[in-house]
């Protein structure tokens, strides 16, 4: 009869190094609570009880109203890690999305709090999976007009914030239809990010710059539609 | 050219019963998935009309031929390949083989599993031949020079191993099917206009297989892990109306084991890990028919490539619901960890619990 060995050997899901088992108190690396720790890695990571069995938007939210982080990449990359997020799926949308806007809260350029961030939580709702084939629309180029809207204070009324974010979401659209091919969600949110960063600067005068490289792309192992030298984030891992 | 060094058997057995053919069928298949099997041909009668079909070959027409002439209408496991009728006249034939043995056989534009397909049912084109008959194929059926259908088949695979089921119309009422089927049929004995003695036709094509794979074939009965194998086939799917008409049967491990998958946090966490332990004393004392997977969040399916992987796993993962426990396909518990106790029954009798998955779902949204 066959029965499980618990395995004595896990792998750290932010920094991949070998996790030890600890009995002393550590900080979750996603929602930063402080409990009893099970297992840690070298690097001081820590998963929660509750982040590893979090559905993938309470751990995007939890994440994001604690992180200090300023870089938009960083967030991204530290959520999609996080296996709750699959590699690709129409949760990569709101990633993009809670990327952005906290790292233009802890910036402190622009007011964001809670309210904000339910906003983009029910404004990405609509951006579902697959949407890019059948709509001609990714949910990541939503994701970077739904910020600007959100920090612009644009509506459908607007003049102005409205045509910006209308460019903003096109911008993004074009970076990703020229790399072409299948869809990969996370080149998508990548180049998003990249995008909105610099359209912030430019035409709001916000700095969120990005220190943190997505290239080589860590997740081209799992995904089978992989676009490889297409790709502009591809690289030997 | 390296010829394969694997033996063929010749099935030595028989059942009337088209049911318990598929059951074999699929039997074989899995074992040899397993390397508990050589590779196989089977040639095998049905006492009862019926139409063997899978989901993308299903017509409506169908119905009305299974009301008025009582034809039952019988889901394969293939994936490829078209529907076709058999009766008490047919020739039907399964042959599981590792690819890797027809490779060295196949020549012109190697097309990955068409080329093989190919190959097989050229087999039986060559066999049909050997009557005086012109015959040509495409890569699902055989035809007279006229165009009229001789033969069909339906393919499957698991990795390199193929299932080629198929049929051919010797002695067949093929009258009542051209109304039903948008396909022009015939029967060997209507072209030769004589009755062809099935066992001349089935020693033919043994030895025309023999002499296109160069091999003898040995003579074998099932064997005993085929034969549990296929009780078990039989009677928790192929016997039952819910496979036939849903496409629903129980999600067993590759050789027939109860098949228990964890589905838990990555690394498991406190409940998880109290999860598997109770797993574990459920399962203890259950004997060699339960297999336990675990499976972690995230780490794909790389990590078990040999075991069916239940589909609902996918759900569970984007629903988020762990840690969950899956027996043979179905959602049994989730969320929780459940009592010892009930574990026990569940994987004893899966059937008294409820899949609910979609009760989950609800709660989800």
């Amino acid at each position: 009869m066959d029965t499980i060995e618990i395995e004595d050997q896990y792998f750290c899901i932010v920094c991949s190094q070998h996790l030890t088992v600890s009995s002393e108190e550590a900080k979750c690396s996603f929602c930063g609570k402080k409990e009893k720790a099970d297992y840690v890695c070298p690097a001081g990571h820590y998963v929660c009880e509750a982040c590893r069995l979090a559905p993938a938007a309470n751990l995007i939210k939890k994440t994001c109203e604690v992180s200090n982080e300023t870089d938009p990449m960083g967030v991204a990359l530290l959520l999609m890690k996080h296996p709750a997020i699959p590699v690709n799926g129409s949760i990569n949308h709101l990633v993009t999305a809670f990327s952005l806007l906290t790292a233009l809260r802890n910036s402190g350029k622009v007011n964001v709090g809670k309210p904000e961030l339910k906003r983009i939580e029910q404004r990405m709702k609509n951006a579902s999976q697959g949407i890019c084939g059948s709509w001609g629309v990714c949910g990541c180029a939503i994701a970077g007009g739904v910020v600007w809207s959100i920090i612009t204070g644009a509506t459908y009324l607007s003049d102005k914030e409205r045509s910006m974010g209308l460019r903003l979401a096109s911008t993004i659209l074009d970076a990703i239809a020229q790399v072409g091919g299948p869809r990969c969600c996370k080149m998508a949110a990548f180049l998003a990010i990249q995008v909105s960063v610099e359209y912030f600067e430019q035409e709001l005068s916000i700095s969120i710059p990005i220190s943190t490289t997505p290239k080589p792309c860590i997740f081209n192992k799992l995904n089978s539609d992989c676009l490889k030298d297409r790709c502009p984030f591809y690289g030997e891992v | 050219m390296v010829k394969c060094e694997e033996s063929w058997r010749l099935l030595d057995w028989s059942a009337s019963d088209p049911k318990m053919n598929l059951a074999v069928s699929e039997a074989i298949f899995r074992c040899k998935r397993a390397n508990l099997s050589p590779n196989t041909l089977y040639l095998w009668r049905t006492s009862d009309p019926v139409i063997l079909f899978y989901p993308r070959t299903k017509d409506e027409n169908f119905s009305r031929l299974v009301k008025e002439q009582k034809v039952e209408l019988l889901r394969t496991r293939s994936v490829a390949g078209d529907h076709f009728f058999c009766d008490t006249g047919n020739i039907n034939f399964s042959v599981v083989v590792d690819k890797k043995c027809l490779k060295p056989y196949i020549e012109g534009d190697y097309r990955p599993f068409l080329s093989e397909y190919e190959f097989l049912l050229d087999g039986f084109v060559v066999a049909v031949r050997k009557l005086g008959i012109e015959a040509i194929t495409d890569n699902q059926r055989i035809f007279t020079a006229d165009g009229q259908e001789i033969a069909a088949m339906q393919f499957a695979w698991l990795d390199d191993i193929l299932l080629c089921i198929g049929t051919i119309y010797v002695n067949t009422e093929t009258a009542k099917l051209k109304s039903t089927f948008k396909r022009e049929f015939t029967s060997l004995s209507l072209i030769l206009k004589k009755n062809i003695r099935s066992d001349k036709l089935n020693k033919i094509i043994v030895h025309e297989f023999e002499k296109k794979l160069e091999i003898i074939f040995e003579k074998n009965g099932i064997t005993g892990a085929e034969q549990k194998l296929a009780t078990k086939l039989y009677d928790n799917k192929y016997s039952r109306n819910k496979w036939h008409t849903e496409g629903r049967a129980p999600l067993l491990s590759l050789t027939g084991e109860t098949l228990v998958f964890l589905y838990v946090a990555n690394p498991p966490t406190s409940k998880c890990r109290q999860l598997i332990e109770r797993v574990n004393r459920a399962v203890s004392c259950a004997g060699d028919e339960i297999k336990v997977i675990l499976w972690m969040r995230g780490l794909g399916e790389q990590r078990h490539p040999l075991e069916a992987i239940p589909p609902v796993i996918f759900r569970l993962s984007k629903a988020n619901i762990l840690p969950a426990v899956v027996i043979n396909g179905e959602v049994k518990f989730a969320l929780e960890v459940p009592s010892e106790s009930d574990l026990k029954e569940a994987i004893q009798s899966p059937d008294n619990y409820p899949n609910i998955l979609g009760l989950l779902y609800k709660k989800r949204a």
